[in-house]
């Protein structure tokens, strides 16, 4: 992989002396890696990235490495760094391929060069054919393609994306999404996006920092951290696990709405996770949990029901095939003691 | 129907106090012994024209000047908070109450001859510094006024600029200099653009500080008030109006399209 290898030794920062916006974070990015941050909002996931950028400092005794440099006190504009914003905040005063041009054009590379490389640029980003348009006649998509050419023409060390398909349609954004993912790859470079979209993040990152008030949860390659989270947090957040609260007793967990079979043994957590999607539905004549299902929504693929009276929370079930229940029908639940996900 | 009574205001106010003096203004001027010819009369006479001149500099200076100090001004006050920052934005628009006649006292206090730099400089460098009775003395005066209406636009705009540009044209590697040219100023431009005409327009028909500084200066606005009321060549004063408003109108438009081709060539 090429690529520069982007570090935070220790990285904390705290707005007005009081609020602590990240808590001291140490991280590694790899050569050519795409990394996702994802978390809620206030989780520190957008100061960890504009602390990568140089648009904030850390506090002190933070360190930020571009392989081995300490960039810490390089400001914005020396680090080399290309950076696609959450507005786009493309510049309306100049055209599509001006705006793509500018990071060489403040460089100094003129003429026939740098109309080679913004050419080549472009076409990477599928932007061929749209060099003259000014910015407000382009769609969501192309906006968002000309700030993701423009952040890297200049050929930076390390790519930062901040939201970068929140400002999209929902319809569009699966699309797009996918493209970038796509975009991304090609461009082998070490990437850090933000997002507060768990499918947004899986699709696109090669790995993910779940990030919940001001420090990092988890760590991991998508799929482990879907098939393996490590807190609750992640869970619940990654996976829309569904939280079953009882009293253990041997093995077992007592719930409001039956009795679960754990096999879980020795030390026995007041509370378990389970998956949307490892929940079957039977019969409420010889399940051993049940509830009642007051929400139901089709969508194609499957099917999302809610069903109160199992736990303190509704659970939520994604049910695959056509004949799922309806509003208002007494449900058994069959959980597998093998997806069970506890800590 | 109804639109047409939605436009009804528009058209009371065009032609009662849009059309309707001018017209009578223009009509008035005509109307005077010399006729069509009193245009030609003003064209001819060097007394009018460098009047013109002297009006159409000093405002022009005034404007440029006003659009340099609010812009930096208005620049540091959106991006800076600190304590007593909304006292001092009202104190900034303080000057926008005060009759001309007023910012002429204070430029005679500031620089006439009983003046404060007038004493300093006479004492700590023992020469004499007048400049209130001067055009320097009305630029002084002129720019007083002109900054809290250039200030209060550009900063209504400045604050609306989306700060990821500054920061995406950093990130591109944008010294501080060209971020002010390329994103800053293109962005605030239509403010500049709209502040500087008023501070234009004001300056080239402002009168209360002209009169009470008097002695030295001969701009437009003085001398039809000249024409007016001691030559009692209404005529001629009549005329002389007509002549700034449509030299300040001409410049206006002309300041327009140049301002709005080099946005749409950059553009």
């Amino acid at each position: 992989m090429t690529g520069t290898e982007l570090q935070l030794l220790g990285c904390a920062k705290t707005f007005g002396g009081k609020t602590k916006a990240l808590l001291p974070t140490d991280l590694v990015v790899k050569p050519g890696e795409i990394l996702g941050l994802l978390g809620p909002s206030g989780c520190g996931k957008t100061t960890m990235l504009r602390i990568m950028a140089g648009l904030e400092t850390p506090d002190a005794g933070g360190k930020v490495l571009f392989d081995d440099e300490d960039v810490t006190k390089v400001p914005i504009e020396h680090r080399s760094i290309g950076m696609v914003f959450q507005s786009y905040a493309l510049f309306p005063n100049m055209s599509v391929r001006q705006n793509v041009g500018y990071g060489l054009k403040v460089r100094g590379i003129d003429g026939p060069e740098r109309d080679g490389r913004v050419d080549e640029v472009m076409a990477f980003c599928r932007l061929e054919g749209l060099a003259d348009r000014a910015i407000d006649q382009l769609s969501g998509g192309q906006r968002q393609r000309v700030a993701l050419a423009r952040a890297v023409a200049p050929r930076p060390r390390v790519l930062l994306l901040d939201e970068p398909l929140s400002a999209l349609d929902a319809a569009l954004r699966d699309t797009l999404r996918d493209e970038l993912a796509m975009i991304l790859r090609g461009l082998s470079m070490t990437a850090v996006f933000v997002t507060h979209d768990q499918s947004e993040a899986m699709a696109i990152a090669d790995s993910i920092a779940v990030m919940k008030a001001g420090r990092i949860e988890q760590r991991a390659a998508p799929e482990v951290l879907y098939r393996d989270p490590q807190t609750d947090f992640v869970a619940s957040f990654v996976g829309g696990a569904n939280r079953l609260a009882g009293r253990f007793e041997d093995g077992e967990l007592h719930l409001d709405g039956g009795t679960l079979k754990t096999g879980i043994e020795g030390n026995q957590p007041d509370h378990i996770f389970i998956r949307q999607e490892d929940i079957q539905i039977s019969s409420p004549d010889v399940s051993a949990l049940r509830g009642t299902v007051i929400g139901r929504v089709y969508l194609g693929t499957h099917t999302k029901l809610t069903i109160a009276g199992v736990s303190e929370t509704p659970l939520v079930v994604s049910l695959q095939g056509a004949t799922a229940p309806q509003i208002g029908e007494i449900v058994g639940l069959d959980i597998p003691a093998t997806s069970l996900i506890h800590f | 129907m109804f639109i047409f009574f939605c436009f009804l205001p528009l058209i009371v106010f065009s032609l009662a106090f849009l059309a309707l003096p001018l017209v009578r203004l223009f009509s008035a001027s005509v109307e005077g012994e010399l006729g069509w010819s009193i245009y030609g009369e003003i064209l001819s006479n060097p007394r009018y024209m460098q009047s013109l001149l002297d009006t159409v500099l000093v405002s022009l200076a005034v404007t440029i000047a006003a659009l340099l100090v609010a812009t930096t001004a208005a620049l540091f006050l959106t991006h800076n908070r600190f304590r007593g920052r909304s006292l001092l934005i009202a104190s900034l628009t303080f000057p926008l109450a005060f009759p001309g006649v007023v910012i002429g006292f204070l430029m005679i206090l500031l620089g006439g001859r009983q003046g404060l730099v007038n004493n300093i400089s006479s004492n700590v460098f023992d020469t004499r510094l007048v400049f209130a009775y001067s055009m320097v003395g009305l630029f002084f005066g002129y720019l007083y006024f002109s900054i809290p209406r250039v200030l209060l636009t550009v900063m209504a705009t400045a604050e609306k600029l989306d700060p990821a540009l500054v920061e995406a044209a950093r990130s591109l590697g944008a010294a501080p200099l060209q971020v002010l040219r390329d994103v800053t100023l293109p962005g605030l431009a239509p403010a500049l653009i709209a502040s500087g005409a008023i501070a234009f327009a004001t300056a080239m028909g402002a009168f209360g500080t002209a009169f009470t500084l008097a002695t030295d200066i001969d701009v437009l606005p003085m001398v039809i008030y000249t024409e007016f009321t001691l030559s009692a060549n209404i005529a001629m004063a009549c005329a002389l109006s007509v002549l700034l408003g449509l030299v300040t109108w001409v410049l206006l438009m002309f300041a327009r399209s140049l301002t709005g081709t080099s946005i749409a060539a950059s553009g």
